[in-house]
């Protein structure tokens, strides 16, 4: 394999060819190491029945300790009995031409669902891995009547890309709710060059930080969002989180993460003063 | 003898029934409802959303509606309408659910099944049940539209 990159950096005005050596093998994971994934999830603020903020992060390998072949598919599980319905997120809808056109500001502030931010590792040179610092989730117009999350990427230095991908909420059955299934364009590390491989994201969906804004009586009113609210029951074990993760290439990995369950509420009792 | 007795006692009790059918035909009506609603959120808990308003259409009074949605695309719905005159009606409406930015739209069908005063025997199925669901207030619109009878 290094003797791959080696022949492939000494002719870099071919970039374009690396796209398919990637799926023929040569690219960082395509060998024989088996892809490895890591999940994790939380809840903020981590309480049964209230509107919460849902961070999630995945990383990824390989069991050589190289980099995975570059991603383009990944599907989230998210726990049964989530509330989709009171939450406030998502007020807007962001169309996906007007952010591909203009990035984050060419959508509506009400159309924010959170933020994230992703590291990569490109397929030639000595550096460890790059991050592409901003990641921004906006509601996406609904596709087959799925809520659909649009996913903005925005690279610069050394990875340039800026990058638009949707991932669909689609209902599911038995301890998940909905699956968030997202397809990943390849992330060209350089214009024109070979994909980079995905190897860690962190990314949120809720309120968190979130300011939205809507107009009271003709004055503009700041308000923060409800979040999708965690089940008002916490299963046996905890709120189970799974993701399936698909490679360029055809190989996969899964991985799975649970949130604990919240410690009861303790009821403070008020002693009547006489 | 007995073939007299046994013909007018079968001709009484046609002329009873033939009665009892024309009084019956007189006391039922059929309305081809289209109704509409501009709803308010007054409570709701978990997944269901309480909602009350004024109806207007082809009965004009106050209405209740019960939403709950379940999973991520569907709704079941218990209404109750309150015509102006007295009475109630009591129905149950189902279908799917898809939100769209400020606003999540709903579809499906409704029963009506009794209810009170001379609505008592109400009963109508299939109608048409459609609504929008303003997110940002929860404040609701509805329409039901359909044949019923009472």
């Amino acid at each position: 394999m290094n003797a791959c990159i080696r022949s492939v950096r000494s002719i870099r005005g071919v970039w374009a060819v690396l796209g398919t050596l990637a799926i023929c093998g040569c690219l960082p994971g395509a060998a024989a190491a088996a892809n490895t994934a890591s999940l994790h999830a939380s809840f903020s603020p981590d309480r049964l029945g209230a509107g919460t903020t849902i961070a999630f992060g995945f990383e990824l390998g390989t069991t050589e300790n190289v980099p995975p072949p570059p991603l383009v598919k990944a599907v989230i599980r998210m726990p049964a009995g989530m509330n989709y319905t009171t939450t406030t997120l998502g007020l807007a809808i962001c169309e996906p031409g007007a952010l591909q056109a203009k990035g984050a500001a060419g959508c509506p502030t009400n159309s924010r669902l959170g933020t994230g931010s992703a590291f990569v590792e490109v397929p030639f040179g000595k550096e460890s891995g790059h991050e592409l610092p901003e990641i921004q989730a906006f509601m996406g117009p609904p596709h087959n009547g799925n809520l659909v999350v649009l996913f903005y990427a925005n690279g610069q230095e050394p990875v340039f890309a800026q990058l638009v991908f949707s991932g669909e909420l689609v209902p599911s059955t038995g301890a998940f709710g909905a699956n968030l299934d997202t397809s990943i364009p390849l992330i060209p590390s350089v214009p024109n060059g070979p994909p980079v491989s995905i190897v860690k994201v962190e990314t949120t969906i809720g309120p968190g930080k979130l300011v939205y804004t809507k107009h009271v009586k003709g004055r503009l009113v700041h308000f923060h969002p409800l979040g999708i609210s965690v089940p008002s029951r916490c299963p046996k074990g905890g709120f189970p989180f799974s993701a399936e993760f698909q490679f360029l290439g055809g190989s996969t990995a899964q991985a799975s993460a649970t949130v604990p369950c919240p410690p009861p509420v303790k009821h403070v009792k008020h002693r009547r003063h006489r | 003898m007995r073939n007299r007795v046994c013909r007018a006692l079968v001709a009484g009790a046609a002329a009873v029934s033939m009665l009892a059918v024309a009084v019956s035909s007189a006391d039922a009506h059929s309305l081809n409802l289209k109704e509409s609603a501009s709803m308010h959120k007054v409570g709701g808990k978990g997944f269901t959303i309480n909602e009350s308003g004024n109806v207007s259409g082809s009965i004009k009074g106050k209405m209740s509606l019960t939403i709950t949605v379940s999973g991520l695309t569907h709704v079941t719905a218990r209404l109750t309408v309150y015509p102006s005159g007295g009475g109630s009606i009591n129905g149950t409406a189902s279908g799917s659910y898809r939100v769209a930015g400020a606003v999540a739209h709903f579809s499906g069908t409704a029963n009506l099944k009794g209810g009170s005063g001379k609505y008592k025997k109400a009963s109508g199925s299939g109608l048409k049940f459609s609504g929008v669901v303003h997110r940002g207030s929860d404040a609701v619109s509805v329409s039901v539209s359909g044949n019923f009878s009472y």
